[in-house]
């Protein structure tokens, strides 16, 4: 078990360094200067030695494999330069965006996973039944309906025609951060972000309870007299999870990229926002240090999920590999 | 004879197809959307990107079915124009990823050793980092516009049908027929084209479907952030983006439903289409 969580933990560190390399190379790409933007103002006036002078200073005059391990190593030391924008290191820009992410990427992966598994297996305990076409329907909601356009009948819905709930903010005033108001605001951009995910789990969930279900030991336990709901929970559920969280590890992505849509629509005040605003601005130091901080979360995401399948999976867990 | 065995699986597929009510009703729906988009503004003469001359908001008129915009351009117009726009990115995109995308799954899965190796991890580093990300970074680097947001959709989407091919070639090269090509002496690239091709090519064919739909979506994602297609030229998700003032969002449901609900016909039409052909052709597998 150890030497499985080691050898994926490495591979994260590969995939990590591969993201980070790629994002480096491609803003080094960037027409223009980030000296010309520090400098600012209006460029004719500025002379070109200045812009050297501070290229210099950056050391933007080296090749950009140079440029990178030396970046690399500030941001193991926990510095990840300045913003162009603000003059305010990175981190402390970043830092206080991380709690309102993950808040609302951890809730809405947990809402999509309450919706989608029991619908799931309602479906695959009884295909073609009722529950199983409103199952689809949905997932297929889920899958179809862009996740803005879901957030906006959202709106629509619950802010205008019934004043019901908060659509922008993560608090009502900054002076009063209680978990109540906390949970009003929460709702609709959670409920936005979590239907998108909901289609993938719920397949994935009915496909494979659909073959759980049909197992050689569900036939044995049920022959042996073991109670239905001990059948479709203990035995096939157990065995049909496994699949499901591979499928959530795989949308970790998705709803992290679903998120900058759904913060910037609701105004909340986590990475995706300020990835767009750094973006509409081409703040590229701010810019790189939130690829590195979304990195990060789906990689520890991945390690997370990695070791729940070993636990789960008592073959990797006795594995040697 | 092994074209006559083609011509009959074909056929089947087709039939099978055709069974499929949903599938061949969103055909019907996609054909119709299609010849609509193109074939409309050459009898609505409306300018999508001039002001009508009704005003700001104007209600649905006869003369402007959906009434106008906040700068009072005809609605209908824009959403047309923007139908031309996405549909030509998510199909142009596609093709993109998959030509991209399956040689080098091929050759992943082929030669494996060092090409495998890069490849695959490629693969991964791609698939971590959110794609909307990535995208977002690219459109930062370089200003949006159409053929950028074509390549950089298509390239992005690269992983998906590197990683079905793969998977599909290895379980094809164990095959006998495969090994005895190889034990004649027959070349790889022959190999490859003539005996392991053919068989991921249905899968490839499904996935293309679905990923038709995935890069309307992203398109729309960006366009709604406006950092997509730029104005004046609509796209459906810029369309959507006015509604992101509440004015807009609630008294001038004409001004962002349509471009909504077409986005949302579409993008299901395909995906039930893409069900219907993974149905008839009834491979094995999962997406």
């Amino acid at each position: 078990m150890t030497k499985y969580i080691i050898k994926r933990a490495g591979i994260a560190v590969v995939v990590f360094l591969g993201i980070t390399l790629l994002v480096y190379v491609l803003i080094s790409l960037t027409p223009g200067s980030p000296a010309e933007m520090m400098v600012g103002g209006d460029l004719s006036k500025i002379s070109p030695e200045k812009v050297a002078e501070v290229e210099k200073q950056l050391g933007l005059d080296k090749p950009v494999f140079v440029q990178y391990i030396k970046w690399l190593g500030n941001v193991l030391k926990g510095d990840f330069g300045t913003s162009y924008k603000t003059s305010k290191p990175v981190i402390d820009e970043i830092i206080p965006r991380l709690k309102p992410t993950l808040i609302l990427t951890i809730t809405s992966t947990i809402i999509s996973l309450l919706i989608a598994v029991p619908l799931g297996v309602v479906s695959a305990y009884k295909p073609y039944s009722a529950w199983d076409y409103i199952s689809s329907a949905l997932a297929f909601l889920g899958t179809s309906v862009p996740n803005f356009f879901i957030s906006l009948i959202l709106i629509f819905i619950f802010a205008v025609k019934i004043k019901l709930l908060p659509v922008s903010g993560m608090y009502a005033t900054s002076a009063n951060q209680n978990i109540g108001s906390l949970i009003v605001h929460l709702i609709l951009p959670m409920t936005a972000l979590s239907l998108q995910s909901v289609g993938g789990i719920l397949r994935q969930t009915r496909g494979s309870m659909l073959e759980a279900l049909h197992g050689d030991y569900i036939r044995t336990s049920r022959a042996l007299g073991v109670s239905e709901v001990r059948v479709v929970f203990r035995h096939g559920l157990r065995n049909a999870l496994l699949p499901v969280l591979t499928v959530i590890g795989g949308r970790l992505p998705f709803i992290i990229g679903g998120a900058v849509i759904t913060e910037q629509i609701f105004s909340w005040p986590g990475l995706g926002s300020l990835m767009v605003t750094s973006i509409t601005g081409r703040d590229y130091s701010v810019i790189m240090g939130i690829t590195v901080f979304i990195a990060a979360v789906v990689l520890i995401g991945n390690i997370i999920i990695d070791i729940c399948y070993g636990l789960a999976d008592p073959r990797i867990r006795q594995s040697r590999t | 004879m092994a074209k006559e065995k083609k011509d009959s699986y074909l056929k089947d597929a087709f039939r099978r197809l055709k069974r499929h009510k949903l599938a061949m009703i969103s055909l019907a729906v996609l054909i119709i959307e299609v010849l609509i988009v193109l074939i409309m503004p050459l009898f609505y003469k409306v300018d999508p990107n001039a002001n009508a001359g009704v005003g700001f908001y104007a209600k649905p008129s006869a003369q402007h079915l959906l009434g106008t915009d906040q700068v009072g351009r005809d609605v209908l117009a824009r959403v047309l124009s923007g139908g031309r726009i996405s549909l030509l990115i998510g199909f142009l995109s596609s093709i993109i990823s998959m030509v991209l995308g399956v040689p080098l799954g091929l050759v992943a899965g082929y030669y494996k050793g060092a090409f495998e190796q890069i490849i695959m991890r490629l693969t991964e580093i791609f698939q971590t980092i959110p794609t909307m990300v990535l995208m977002l970074v690219l459109v930062a680097i370089f200003s949006p516009s159409v053929p950028l947001l074509i390549a950089i959709i298509g390239v992005l989407g690269w992983t998906g049908y590197a990683r079905l091919v793969y998977s599909s070639v290895l379980a094809v090269s164990q095959k006998e027929y495969v090994e005895s090509a190889r034990a004649i002496g027959e070349k790889d690239r022959r190999i490859l084209v003539k005996y392991i091709l053919p068989n991921v090519i249905t899968p490839v064919l499904i996935s293309f479907t679905f990923g038709i739909a995935g890069a309307i979506l992203e398109e729309s994602g960006l366009s709604f952030l406006g950092l997509g297609v730029q104005m004046p030229q609509a796209s459906w998700g810029n369309i959507l983006n006015s509604a992101r003032n509440i004015t807009v969002l609630s008294a001038y449901a004409w001004c962002w439903i349509p471009a909504g609900v077409a986005l949302v016909i579409t993008v299901s039409a395909i995906n039930f289409l893409g069900d219907g052909i993974r149905d008839a052709l009834d491979t094995s597998i999962k997406i």
